[in-house]
C-alpha cells in the first residue's frame, strides 16, 4: 500500500520516517465518512508506482504535488484496527482507509501505528 | 518553615512557579527559584526559539484551506499561539520535537526516535492537546490533556519515556 505525501512536513528524509499526521483522515462529504486516500502498489515496480502517482494523484489545479510516498503492507491497516476499502475510484488501484474513530487521539494512535510501519521513498524527481 | 507543594499530576514550569508564603524562608526559596528559572531559560532558549520559528513557518505555509491538496484545513492564528504556548511550558531537559501540520488544522509536535518509539502531541484552537505514541517496549498510550499554565505530567513522562527507550 502506498500513501503519496504531498507536504514535505509529512516525512523526515534524513531518517526515512513518515510522520503520523500524514495518515490522518479527512471527512469525505460524498461518502459521508472519514477516510485516508491510498493506493495499492503490490505487484508494481517502483517506477510504475511513481507513474501511478504522477498520473492520478498529482494535480496542479488541486494544489497537489507529490514529495514522497510511504509504503507499508495492507495488513498494517488491519493491524491498526482500520479497514481498507479497495474501490479503484476515482482512479485505478485507489483504496481508502476507513472506519476511523471519531476521537482525535484515537485517530492519531491508529495513524501512528501505520506510519511507524512504513518505509519512505523520496520522489525521484527531487 | 515554608513548603512548596506542586501538584503531583501537573508539571509547572519553574519560570511560572509562585507561592503566597511570606517570611525570610519564602524569600530565600523565591530567590533560588528565580535563579533556577533563569538557568532553565538559558538551557531552553535555543531549541524553544528554533521550534517556535518552525511553528511560525508551518502556520504561514498552511494558512489556507487545502494546503496539502487533500482538503486539509487552514491553521489558524489561535492554533499557532496555542502551539507556541505549549512549547514554552515544556521542561527544559526534554528533547526537541519536530513540527508537523495536521490536516484538521492543528499543529503537531512529534518526537521520533525510530521504529517503535514515536510520540505525537496535537494542538488546536482549544487548550486541550490530543496525544498518541508508541513509547518503546510495545507500550502504547493515547489520550487528551488540557494545558493552560502547565503541562500534564503524563505528557512530560511520555516524552521522557519515548526518548529513553531503546
Amino acid at each position: 500500500m502506498t500513501r503519496f505525501l504531498t507536504s514535505r512536513k509529512y516525512f523526515a528524509a534524513t531518517t526515512g520516517r513518515v510522520k503520523p499526521p500524514a495518515l490522518l483522515p479527512r471527512w469525505h462529504a460524498d461518502h459521508a465518512r472519514l477516510e485516508t486516500s491510498t493506493h495499492r502498489s503490490t505487484g508494481l515496480t517502483t517506477a510504475q508506482a511513481w507513474q501511478l502517482g504522477y498520473q492520478y494523484v498529482e494535480n496542479a489545479e488541486f494544489n497537489r504535488r507529490i514529495s514522497a510516498r510511504g509504503i507499508c503492507l495492507a495488513s498494517a491497516v488491519r493491524a491498526a484496527g482500520l479497514t481498507l476499502d479497495v474501490n479503484g475510484e476515482p482512479y485505478p488501484r485507489h483504496a481508502d482507509v476507513i472506519q476511523w474513530p471519531q476521537e482525535e487521539d484515537a485517530q492519531l494512535m491508529r495513524a501512528t501505528e501505520i506510519a511507524n510501519s512504513m518505509t519512505l521513498d523520496i520522489d525521484p524527481r527531487q | 518553615m515554608t513548603t512548596l507543594a506542586p501538584s503531583r499530576q501537573r508539571v509547572i514550569p519553574l519560570i511560572h512557579a509562585q507561592t503566597p508564603a511570606v517570611g525570610d524562608s519564602a524569600r530565600q526559596v523565591a530567590m533560588i527559584l528565580r535563579g533556577v528559572a533563569m538557568h532553565e531559560g538559558d538551557l531552553t532558549a535555543s531549541w524553544r526559539r528554533q521550534v517556535r520559528g518552525e511553528i511560525e513557518e508551518v502556520a504561514r505555509e498552511c494558512a489556507f484551506d487545502n494546503w496539502d491538496g487533500y482538503n486539509a484545513r487552514a491553521i489558524s492564528q489561535r492554533t499557532t499561539v496555542n502551539a507556541a504556548r505549549f512549547v514554552d511550558l515544556l521542561p527544559a531537559d526534554l528533547p526537541e520535537p519536530s513540527v508537523v501540520p495536521a490536516p484538521n488544522g492543528h499543529i503537531a509536535l512529534t518526537w521520533d526516535f525510530g521504529r517503535g518509539r514515536i510520540l505525537t502531541i496535537s494542538i488546536g484552537e482549544s487548550t486541550s492537546a490530543a496525544y498518541a505514541g508508541i513509547l518503546g517496549n510495545e507500550v502504547r498510550r493515547h489520550g487528551v490533556e488540557s494545558f493552560r499554565d502547565d503541562v500534564a505530567k503524563i505528557l512530560v513522562e511520555s516524552i521522557r519515556e519515548v526518548a529513553r527507550a531503546g
